[in-house]
């Protein structure tokens, strides 16, 4: 028996096919380095400003400003112009051009509304075209002569202003809804007030390259949470349990995303953790979502696709079977030979991934570990990257092995090739297809599916799967009885099988 | 004769609704060398898969020294080589590769053993080379090399000699001859042509449609076919009738008769004295072809 799996692991090995998915995933990756290289050099933004105000101009004399939309348009694009004017001044990676993008955009556009007689359209209709302009001049004022913690304080201040007139506002009033509507306001401010004290005290500045999208991404995650939360009554240690007709499953599954990220974010500000791209960010989802999946895809159903099949056309199958060995047993080393043969790829992949990822993000940066959020403690937990990508390639087992003894079924069953090899593949793209237009139904059969069932990753720390009911265990029965049918099956057609004469 | 080493009793196989091997039996003993002859379609390629156990039998049993083929497979199959229709081999690797793989499968082949069938088969200049870019000879030649590499005591070729040239076919003869008695084996060869085999066969089974027609020892073939056909070119036929027994009187002056070179001598001194005058004799002489085309009743042969 282990002469036989050395027997077709020197065949697998003597023939060029996985080397070339090797070599062409080779080039892929230096492909993917000199791309990320070429781009980090390429210095767009100066040409992309002139560019654009280029265009907006252009656009701009085109308009029609005879009927209502008409004008609407020319308002926004003539603030787009002032805006990137502005930006240009104060050059494009300063901390003003964050502020103008950010801030002054919508008091431009307000300014802008009114001058062309359409104040109904204005964010704030209430103010009046000259205090518009005032806290307009007030704003440009700020960003001539102040630097970006004067601005940061300045706004703290107000904002915490605000937060207290709300905190009046609530004791005063009596309505439910209103009530409601203060508090959800106040939390917002609040986290309004964190981000602010964040940027002072971490040295944040506005379009800081490192932190300053963590610090926006905390914002807009936090607003969504808190806004769900009251929207649904909700919060984040009940929203499994809670069911209602507004927040179905797939709104679960939405608000748990939310959380994850939200937690996650917040996790890399306080720890001082860059948004830059490091080797381990960019390693760690190789085998679930990157070019590693797919690659080892196409090793596993070449491997078990033509290990059998390949030996019937070529008729060197009858060399194989008149020796003193069952078929049983040849088939089982052809199996172990082709996984073998996976895992080496597997190997190799990683390690040409290790190289090329380090060469692109710094070597040093693969120690950061991996940071996981915990959906069923609420917490955040740190792996080392490549522990994380053992346990991803563990869970995304089943699929390449359901895909991989499909291939060696329909190879052995068919014994043609071609047939095999595109079969599995199919299956593999139909597959997730299918995932997306059953999820819409819901219904209670669909689970029974292999195919919903082969990624574990969707258990991932706790997280709810896709299809509302489906466990870990349920999962791994249920790949677990595909993949003994599909052997089943192969092994005893094919000690049956007669050998046909050509 | 020596111990039978193969034993085929009342093979049949059905393939869809036809029975393509119907109550084959056959035997084999050491040093014996069977020609399975029968021409195109008759089943020799099935039958010698069914004795290797590449196709189920239906019925019937295969027993290889000693061994039941379907019960006892790993062991039946032990000692048996084959070439099974073409001498299909990794065409990617090298002949010696080829051979290391097949050497692999079995317990105690040593290295020298390979060295041994590679010069025995003398392909000592190429072994190195990818099959990929041997000839077919070469091909015929790395076949029988793995097939004899574990020492076996039965050989089964099929249709060896298919697509050989004619010196091709002599080597190949040379070389079986040469491992029956050197390895002292006991072969099975099939063809369709048997002329090929005439010469150092020293069985003949002839199968045709799924049925053994006739199994007959070398020598016996060859004593009916040292009866040759002798035409007779006389004055007269008219009264030969009378004076030889089994004659075919074709017209006036030419008659046919079946008689050895001994017996052709006698008839002549016959007809000499009874003043038959005898312009020819001539002797038409049967090969074993022709002996087998009469058996197989056809010329369907090619």
């Amino acid at each position: 028996m282990f002469n036989l799996v050395k027997n077709e692991l020197i065949k697998i090995f003597s023939k060029k096919a996985i080397y070339v998915i090797l070599i062409i995933y080779l080039i892929l990756s230096i492909a993917g380095m000199a791309l990320i290289k070429f781009i980090d050099n390429l210095n767009m933004n100066s040409f992309y400003f002139d560019l654009q105000l280029e265009m907006e101009q252009e656009y701009l004399d085109q308009i029609d400003k005879s009927t209502e939309e008409g004008k609407q348009m020319y308002s926004i694009t003539q603030s787009e112009i002032e805006c990137l004017e502005l930006q240009k001044k104060y050059g494009e990676n300063s901390w003003q051009s964050t502020i103008i993008e950010e801030d002054l955009r919508n008091l431009i556009t307000d300014i802008n509304y009114y001058k062309n007689g359409l104040s109904m359209y204005a964010s704030n209709p209430d103010l009046s075209l000259e205090e518009l302009q005032a806290e307009y001049n007030d704003v440009i004022k700020k960003l001539d002569t102040g630097d970006w913690k004067s601005f940061a304080e300045e706004t703290l201040v107000q904002t915490k202003e605000q937060l207290e007139i709300n905190r009046d506002t609530i004791e005063k009033v009596t309505d439910v809804n209103t009530i409601k509507s203060l508090k959800q306001e106040i939390e917002i401010l609040k986290i309004k007030i964190q981000v602010l004290e964040w940027r002072l005290e971490k040295d944040i500045c506005y379009g800081d390259e490192n932190f300053d999208d963590l610090l926006q991404q905390y914002e807009s995650y936090a607003e969504s949470i808190i806004y769900t939360n009251y929207s649904y009554d909700i919060d984040e240690n009940n929203y499994k349990e809670k069911e209602s007709k507004d927040f179905d499953y797939n709104s679960k599954i939405q608000y748990q995303d939310m959380l994850s990220s939200f937690n996650i974010t917040k996790y890399k500000i306080e720890n001082g953790i860059s948004s830059n791209m490091t080797a381990s960010d960019s390693l760690k989802d190789l085998f679930t979502t990157g070019n590693g999946l797919l690659f080892t895809i196409i090793i596993a159903i070449m491997l078990t696709g033509t290990i059998i099949s390949e030996e019937f056309n070529k008729g060197t199958i009858k060399l194989l079977l008149a020796r003193p060995y069952s078929r049983r047993k040849i088939l089982a080393s052809k199996l172990i030979a082709c996984l073998i043969a996976l895992i080496i790829s597997i190997l190799v992949i990683t390690i040409i991934e290790v190289i090329f990822t380090g060469f692109t993000y710094g070597f040093n940066t693969i120690n950061i570990p991996v940071i996981i959020y915990n959906y069923s403690t609420n917490s955040i937990v740190t792996m080392n990257v490549f522990a994380y990508m053992f346990i991803n390639l563990l869970k995304i087992c089943p699929l390449i092995i359901i895909l991989a003894v499909v291939a060696f079924m329909i190879g052995t069953l068919s014994a043609n090739t071609a047939i095999a090899i595109v079969v599995s593949f199919l299956l593999y793209f139909v597959s997730s297809i299918v995932q997306q237009l059953v999820i819409l139904f819901q219904a209670k059969w669909i689970r029974f599916i292999p195919t919903l069932n082969w990624d574990l990753t969707q258990y991932a720390y706790g997280s709810l799967p896709p299809i509302q009911g489906m466990t870990l265990g349920f999962s791994i029965a249920i790949c677990a009885i595909t993949i003994i049918a599909i052997l089943v099956t192969t092994f005893e057609s094919f000690v049956r099988k007669d050998i046909k004469n050509v | 004769m020596g111990d039978v080493v193969l034993e085929c009793n009342n093979l049949f196989k059905k393939i869809g609704k036809k029975t393509i091997i119907k109550d084959v039996s056959t035997k084999l003993e050491s040093g014996d060398i069977l020609g399975f002859i029968g021409p195109n379609g008759a089943g020799k390629t099935t039958t010698i898969k069914l004795i290797l156990g590449l196709q189920r039998i239906d019925k019937g049993t295969v027993k290889i020294n000693g061994y039941d083929i379907q019960k006892d497979f790993e062991k039946a199959i032990e000692r048996v080589g084959a070439i099974v229709e073409n001498p299909d081999l990794y065409m990617y690797l090298s002949g010696y590769k080829n051979l290391q793989l097949i050497a692999n499968l079995y317990k105690n082949i040593e290295k020298t053993r390979i060295d041994e069938v590679v010069k025995l088969v003398g392909l000592e200049s190429r072994i190195n080379d990818k099959v990929s870019k041997y000839s077919l000879g070469m091909r015929q030649r790395l076949g029988i090399a793995q097939a004899i590499i574990h020492r076996p005591n039965i050989l089964i070729l099929d249709e060896p000699t298919n697509g050989l040239d004619p010196e091709g076919i002599k080597e190949l003869r040379e070389l079986i001859q040469k491992l029956a008695k050197e390895e002292k084996m006991a072969v099975l060869i099939s063809s369709h042509n048997l002329a090929e085999l005439d010469n150092f066969c020293t069985k003949v089974c002839i199968i045709k449609n799924g049925e053994v027609i006739d199994t007959k020892d070398i020598n016996e073939l060859k004593e009916e076919t040292n009866k040759n056909n002798v035409l007779f070119r006389v004055n007269d036929t008219s009264k030969i009738s009378t004076l030889l027994n089994a004659v075919t009187i074709l017209n006036n002056n030419e008659f046919n008769i079946s008689a050895t070179e001994q017996e052709t001598a006698e008839i002549i001194k016959k007809l000499v004295n009874n003043n038959i005058d005898i312009y020819s004799v001539k002797e038409e002489i049967i090969t074993l072809e022709e002996a087998f085309l009469k058996k197989t009743g056809g010329n369907k042969i090619v």
